[in-house]
């Protein structure tokens, strides 16, 4: 019997490279090399310095541009600890940014609803030169404000927003 | 240990990839299954688009991205409709039978009825009440065995089959139900992808323009970015990143630079009591640059078609690669934020082939 046509090329040295090889490599390649879900550990928060009267656009000059980061984790200390104490307290806070009276601070994933609890229910006062556009006028001293956080958005990631404004 | 430090956040799923852009692409004929592309087209509406890259590539591709000479182009429109008023005369025909729109309406997702047209495809998302009201089959949205969630229903038509004409029966129904149910009026995003709808618009002859839409461009805005901590990541780092901290870390790092966050300037001198956020090393295996970066942002009503356009021009223009030169430190990171605040994507893309991928959900 003949050997099988398939026998006699196997015996063939394998220096020789077959033909239609390198073709059908070309197609092989994955585009992709790596898939992986993730789950992040941290939780972002954009806040909101809201003030009980309107900023009227002629004080809006008034006070600093932008809250500072010490003037954000002493009106964040507060609420966490009158609502846990020592414990609240001690949640270690990232302030991110600030712009105007809003804020991104990053918080421990297992400390967001600590955070979420404790800026809704908390009312402060803070002296109004430190607050953007709150800053009373020239000479009448220093006056206290009373101020209040808003969660304006909540994640697992930073930015973001629903986009809301574009509807106008 | 308190009950309150229960890790019950937002349930956020970040589906990372490490993936090889085809070695030709057919700007006429781009892939739709192929990463990044595919991450694109997984997000039909987004409302913000951002673009970090160094000042070097700002200044290459500038001309063709921004300005009148800008190659690519957008314009939406805000208009106040119905949505029986879509599916009639030449509005119908000329944009979803003849031609390709697509619109979206005001509301927020799983709270209010929210209606969109993408590709041809009408989606109707419902509460009970309207879903029971309206006639119309549908299928519930999963809620994840949630338990104080109200239900809510999904009804699609592909409104370019050839059953959908004036006068059939399964039409005939949505009619009745925009006639009766759903009539009120609402804002509306509409975008259209026929090119010379741009100078159409605005002269006024185009079917919508009898809702009288307010036109706006899709432009951006330059942010720059001053010496920025960079890390000094190589084309070859990509497959070393697949650690999950490190591939949450570099996604962080690029939120932060579309935040213009001060916490990535090398002049930032924060106290760590206040924030211990630190532009991230890998270990210490990466070492920090200090680069002028920029941001460039879109907002608007931006369909997948737009950042794909940009993303190949940007690509082509700037991160050209010479035969034998080696510019492997050469990245650009494209992030879109979708309509809802639900979905984001973030794309970062190296001088050749390689591309890092996040989406992002909840």
């Amino acid at each position: 019997m003949a050997p099988l046509p398939l026998s006699t090329a196997s015996s063939h040295p394998p220096s020789t490279p077959a033909e239609p090889r390198p073709k059908k490599r070309k197609t092989a390649p994955p585009s992709t090399l790596h898939t992986s879900t993730l789950r992040p550990q941290h939780t972002y928060f954009h806040l909101r310095l809201t003030t009980p009267t309107p900023t009227s656009p002629s004080s809006s000059s008034s006070g600093p541009a932008h809250l500072d980061p010490l003037t954000i984790r002493t009106l964040l200390t507060p609420p966490l600890q009158s609502y846990l104490g020592l414990t609240g307290a001690g949640i270690p806070i990232d302030i991110l940014k600030s712009e105007g009276k809003d804020v991104w601070v990053r918080v421990r994933g297992e400390d967001a609803r600590a955070l979420q609890a404790g800026v809704g229910a908390w009312v402060g006062g803070v002296e109004g030169g430190l607050v953007p556009g709150e800053g009373g006028e020239e000479g009448s001293g220093e006056k206290r404000v009373r101020v209040a956080w808003r969660v304006v958005r909540r994640g697992g990631r930073l930015g973001g927003g629903d986009g809301g404004e574009l509807f106008g | 240990m308190l009950d309150i430090h229960r890790d019950d956040g937002p349930d956020t799923k970040v589906f990372f990839s490490h993936s090889l852009l085809p070695s030709y692409i057919d700007p006429q004929n781009v892939s739709t299954k192929k990463k990044p592309f595919s991450t694109f087209n997984a997000q039909p509406f987004s409302h913000t688009l951002d673009l970090i890259l160094p000042e070097e590539i700002y200044e290459i591709v500038k001309g063709h991205v921004e300005g009148t000479a800008a190659t690519a182009k957008g314009v939406y429109a805000r208009v106040y409709m119905k949505l029986g008023e879509v599916l009639q005369g030449d509005f119908f025909n000329e944009y979803i039978k003849k031609g390709n729109i697509m619109m979206l309406s005001e509301g927020r997702p799983l709270v209010d009825n929210v209606f969109s047209l993408y590709d041809g495809t009408l989606r109707l998302e419902l509460d009970r009440p309207t879903y029971e009201r309206c006639g119309l089959q549908g299928k519930p949205i999963e809620d994840g065995g949630k338990k104080h969630q109200k239900n809510r229903w999904v009804i699609e038509y592909n409104l370019r089959e050839p059953s959908m004409t004036h006068g059939k029966k399964g039409f005939s129904r949505l009619e009745w139900a925009c006639k009766n149910v759903l009539d009120q009026s609402l804002t509306w995003l509409f975008y259209n992808f026929n090119s010379s709808a741009h100078e159409s618009l605005r002269a006024g002859t185009e079917p919508i323009s009898i809702h009288h839409p307010t036109i706006h461009a899709i432009e951006p805005t330059t942010t720059k970015l001053p010496r920025t901590l960079v890390p000094r990541l190589k084309a070859s780092d990509p497959s070393s990143l697949y650690d999950a901290e490190d591939a949450l870390a570099l996604h962080e790092y690029i939120g932060m630079l579309c935040l213009d966050s001060p916490r990535v300037s090398a002049n930032d001198s924060i106290d760590p009591h206040l924030s211990r956020y630190e532009v991230p090393t890998f270990n210490g295996l990466v070492e920090l640059a200090t680069r002028d970066m920029v941001r460039m942002r879109w907002r608007g009503f931006i369909p997948p078609h737009f950042v794909r356009e940009l993303f190949l021009l940007v690509r082509t223009a700037g991160l050209k690669v010479e035969k034998g030169e080696i510019h492997e430190e050469r990245w650009v990171a494209w992030s879109a934020a979708a309509f809802g605040g639900a979905r984001e994507w973030t794309v970062m893309q190296w001088a050749g082939r390689e591309t890092l991928s996040w989406e992002c959900e909840g």
